[in-house]
């Protein structure tokens, strides 16, 4: 009710980004992470030598990858009111998946189709719970996390190798310095950026969670909707997990574990609102760059594992404070 | 939707009971009656193990966790969220412990460590209300996720070689350790305390009506004229301090302090909030709902342990149990209120 009433409440405010997300030319949001972005990248760079380099900057990018594709499908989900804490379980399997199936010779059409099925399949039953059951999502997907890696840890609990010499060296290939996995990033954004800002999908996206009733009210299916939109975060996620197994070469059950509330970070520093109706796919990229940024920085300054944590709490709270609306 | 039914739960919440219909009964006493239903499956799959020794165990795991879920409960009610417990009853054990075997006397050494929860619960308090307050919804699940990160680390870093330390301190033990009778021992009457005055807190003062008020309408909350700030700053700070008794608690439990001692309680506690009828986005919960809760996932820990599940079969079963609870609880529910 709370949700409900406090974006109509808003929707002053709101409905310019509801209606059109080009209302003003740049999002100063977005202008003001990539700012965030430089400033934290310069610090680093005082602090360690060759922060700002070719190398370490592919490596930062091949790094960003899964967190990128994984938040890509969050901020769906967010903008559409909901919130989906399987999504690294999700990224753990489908990798251990991919793994397994690149070991008993499977082609590799077969790897991708079956890491597709898995996530849609997952997504699909989440909705299910929240959907139909209306069990609230956190809960839900919080249930489904704990399944799924039940689920990853009985498929193997050892690692496994990527076996396809193929599968591996598609994700080895860079262009122009750029990293494979970051190619594949920056090919989801803008099919995901497409997706939420210039179609119909977008707005009704948007619509189901600024005002769930009232878009079914307007004749939207939104229980279709929420189905959809839920079963693709899912597919995301299992796009995630065929990247971080082509990255790392490994599908590992314990792999995956805190990426869905690193992908949340990203998603509302982009701007996201937990509560639906809004969020850029944008802003989400430029917040899993910021994030990792920050995550690598602090790992590659050798400082002792537990200022890691500290320095990451604290850097998070400083963007949260930047990032705060004004007035 | 649950949504609608919420002032009127909140209402039956603060008020007491009132006049109503069979599933509305069903709807007030359905934990309890998963409870049961839990007990029953578990005397049929392991009579060997149900005993009144294993309730004992059943009840001292819960302690802790039941004190940590009361202050989590003030925060959903608030419609706030607080994912630092863990890291902040980790801490709490940590700093007790280190305290005392560096030979502070433990009065000395439980109190600073409460003190410390206590400031960080605030930090808590002062970023989600004060400094982010106009921050797009839910600034408290951001912070407190860094305040997670951030307790975590510190007690990570003042630990001597990241070992738990041991507590030999004879009065710590016998003020919080836990004897072989429930009643004998006395973080039993910790909690039974901090229940009581939470209740009270929660139904029977202005505070807990504030925060009835603004978890089911912040704007009308604000109209009426309550004080979304320093509320929502209280109830952050509450939940702080009640996750370093338990941090206390478990320490005593244990005999040791470590900063994983209480890894995962976040999601043990909200879990154990909504099951106990707690909405996730406020105005409806109370106190004895998160107990039941508690309850019920003491049991499912430890049958599933008892029953010597493998870990990955646990996860799968807690999942599953806690999902079906959650959605009986809501078909139970829209029946009840026919919305």
């Amino acid at each position: 009710m709370s949700s409900m009433l406090s974006s109509l409440g808003r929707q002053g405010k709101t409905t310019g980004s509801l209606v059109r997300s080009k209302a003003s030319p740049v999002n100063p949001r977005l202008i003001l992470l990539a700012v965030l972005i430089v400033a934290v990248a310069v610090i680093f760079s005082f602090l360690i030598p060759h922060f700002v380099s070719p190398n370490s900057l592919a490596n930062l990018l091949r790094q960003t990858s899964v967190l990128a594709i994984v938040a890509f499908g969050a901020t769906f989900v967010i903008v559409a009111g909901e919130i989906d804490l399987s999504v690294g379980s999700v990224v753990s399997l489908v990798a251990v998946l991919t793994a397994m199936m690149s070991r008993d010779n499977n082609p590799i059409p077969m790897m991708l189709a079956s890491a597709a099925t898995t996530g849609l399949a997952i997504g699909a039953a989440n909705a299910f719970l929240i959907v139909k059951l209306r069990v609230p999502s956190f809960l839900a997907t919080l249930g489904t996390l704990s399944i799924v890696k039940g689920l990853a840890m009985t498929v193997s609990l050892q690692p496994v190798p990527v076996r396809s010499v193929d599968f591996v060296k598609f994700f080895r290939i860079s262009f122009a310095g750029i990293p494979m996995p970051f190619i594949l990033v920056l090919i989801l954004l803008g099919l995901a950026v497409l997706l939420l800002n210039y179609s119909r999908f977008g707005v009704h996206t948007r619509a189901v969670g600024c005002n769930e009733k009232g878009a079914r009210l307007a004749g939207l299916n939104t229980t279709r909707h929420r189905y959809i939109v839920l079963m693709l975060g899912s597919l995301f996620a299992a796009i995630g997990g065929v990247v971080l197994a082509g990255r790392t070469n490994y599908g590992m059950a314990q792999s995956a574990g805190g990426l869905e509330l690193d992908a949340i970070s990203a998603a509302i520093l982009g701007g996201s609102r937990l509560g639906g109706g809004i969020g850029s796919v944008a802003g989400t990229m430029l917040g899993a760059i910021l994030l990792t940024m920050i995550f690598v920085g602090i790992a590659n300054m050798g400082l002792p594992g537990p200022y890691q944590d500290i320095a990451k709490g604290a850097l998070i709270g400083v963007a949260i404070l930047l990032m705060r609306k004004r007035g | 939707m649950t949504k609608t039914s919420t002032p009127v739960t909140a209402a039956a919440a603060a008020q007491g009971p009132h006049k109503s219909t069979p599933w509305q009964l069903v709807d007030r006493i359905s934990v309890v009656l998963y409870f049961a239903a839990l007990l029953v499956v578990f005397a049929v799959f392991a009579p060997k193990a149900f005993t009144p020794g294993t309730a004992v165990t059943v009840i001292q795991l819960s302690i802790p966790l039941v004190v940590i879920a009361t202050g989590m409960t003030f925060c959903l009610v608030c419609g706030e969220v607080d994912l630092s417990v863990g890291g902040i009853a980790g801490l709490s054990s940590t700093i007790a412990a280190l305290q005392m075997s560096n030979g502070m006397p433990w009065p000395f050494a439980v109190a600073l460590a409460l003190l410390v929860s206590t400031v960080l619960g605030m930090l808590n308090g002062i970023f989600t209300a004060w400094l982010v307050g106009s921050f797009p919804r839910f600034p408290s699940f951001l912070v407190t996720l860094a305040m997670l990160s951030v307790s975590v680390g510190v007690a990570q870093a003042i630990q001597p070689m990241q070992q738990a330390i041991a507590i030999q301190n004879v009065g710590f033990q016998s003020a919080f350790g836990f004897g072989s009778s429930i009643l004998g021992s006395y973080p039993t009457w910790y909690a039974i305390a901090v229940l009581i005055v939470a209740h009270l807190v929660l139904t029977r003062t202005h505070f807990g009506y504030t925060i009835f008020a603004i978890g089911s309408n912040p704007r009308a909350a604000e109209f009426i004229g309550f004080g979304i700030v320093r509320t929502k700053f209280w109830v952050l700070t509450v939940s702080g301090f009640l996750s370093g008794v338990g941090g206390i608690l478990l320490a005593g439990f244990v005999q040791a302090g470590y900063f994983a001692v209480a890894k995962g309680t976040e999601v043990d506690a909200i879990a154990a909030a909504v099951i106990g009828g707690t909405a996730l986005f406020g105005g409806r919960g109370t106190v004895f709902g998160t107990l039941w809760g508690v309850l019920v996932l003491g049991v499912l820990n430890t049958g599933l342990l008892i029953m010597q599940v493998p870990t990955n079969w646990q996860l799968v079963t807690k999942g599953f149990l806690v999902i079906l609870a959650l959605a009986v609880g809501e078909q139970i529910r829209q029946r009840a209120y026919k919305t």
